[in-house]
């Protein structure tokens, strides 16, 4: 069965996955624990899984700390298990101010979802819409994939294709594009957790509401499914939840994103 | 520096922010006018208005400083104008 607890690890466990990385800096500090990929938009994230509980006021003060000595990272996530009243006010001193929430959502595709919503569904290609895994190591696919993702979530700030075609990570992201007329509209990473997890999803202003981000979902719950999993996960922003709700996406609970003022 | 710099400044500020060189911003403009201008984008916003004129924000203000105008006017009575 998948749980909030499950959802929030298997990103907790992409970020781990990102530490061991050599062209990412980590580190661990009370029960925080940070990733970040200097020049680059991402990853660059503190946070803190389940198991260390509540943060501590000494804990947080040593967060802040590193976050002003260091300049990084700017973001910290916690769960709901962690989001406590004496916590809250704890960051507020720190000025750590709560930038937004997502909703951790699970939709099963294994053998037990039965039909799917796709399942009538072409969700490969339909009419001049294609969807695909892109291959990291082409140059065209990556600079195409990458700018939609940066653009869209990332202020254009770029995206390094060296960790993404690392051996040691690529094994363990497909990346998607869905192409209309041959042009990079959607995209989303699939990752191979203990579930599947759906990260950067996005699709150029222009082309929302057209229904390409949905078809896009229905390929890489076609490919999580294929290579066996139950679920496929996700954290959604308020924005999203009504599409990720339409797709059979169930919320279980939240997570909590704080940005570190100077 | 008079109202008219610091809303320059802070309009240019914002065409950084929110990654739109051709974005118009006037004292009225509040979030809802602007592509982009959400919970997380008005925190990387503060930050950097506090980081140009070097003072910061209470909570209460980050929280409800309802247009450009009224963070032009927190800038005007504690931000370093000179």
């Amino acid at each position: 069965m998948i749980s909030n607890e499950g959802i929030a690890k298997n990103l907790y466990d992409l970020y781990d996955s990102l530490a061991g990385h050599e062209l990412v800096h980590s580190g661990i500090t009370g029960g925080f624990e940070f990733v970040r990929h200097e020049g680059f938009a991402w990853p660059n994230m503190a946070y803190r899984p389940g198991r260390s509980g509540p943060a501590r006021r000494e804990e947080i003060r040593l967060l802040k700390e590193l976050m002003v000595s260091e300049g990084w990272p700017k973001l910290v996530l916690f769960d709901e298990e962690g989001m406590t009243g004496e916590v809250q006010e704890l960051l507020a001193k720190e000025r750590l101010i709560g930038a937004t929430e997502w909703v951790n959502m699970a939709l099963p595709v294994g053998k037990s979802a039965g039909h799917g919503r796709w399942e009538s569904e072409n969700v490969g290609k339909m009419g001049n819409l294609e969807c695909r895994r892109i291959d990291v190591d082409n140059p065209g696919e990556w600079s195409q994939w990458a700018s939609v993702v940066s653009g869209v979530l990332f202020k254009n700030t770029p995206l390094d294709p060296g960790l993404f075609r690392h051996p040691g990570i690529k094994q363990q992201f497909s990346l998607m594009t869905a192409y209309v007329d041959g042009k990079a509209v959607a995209t989303c990473l699939l990752y191979f957790g203990e579930s599947a997890g759906l990260y950067m999803v996005a699709t150029l202003p222009e082309f929302q509401g057209k229904g390409f981000g949905r078809q896009l979902m229905g390929y890489s719950r076609a490919e999580a499914a294929a290579r066996g999993y139950e679920f496929v996960v996700l954290h959604s922003t308020k924005a999203g939840l009504n599409f990720y709700s339409g797709l059979g996406f169930k919320s279980f609970g939240k997570l909590f994103l704080y940005y570190s003022m100077q | 520096m008079g109202p008219n710099e610091v809303l320059s400044d802070v309009s240019k500020i914002c065409r950084e922010v929110f990654n739109d060189q051709q974005l118009e911003i006037n004292p009225n403009t509040r979030a809802k006018d602007v592509a982009g201008w959400d919970s997380m984008t008005n925190l990387f916003l503060i930050d950097a208005i506090e980081q140009r004129f070097k003072f910061k924000f209470t909570l209460d203000e980050i929280m409800n400083a309802g247009n450009v105008g009224e963070l032009c006017g927190i800038v005007m009575q504690r931000g370093q104008l000179s």
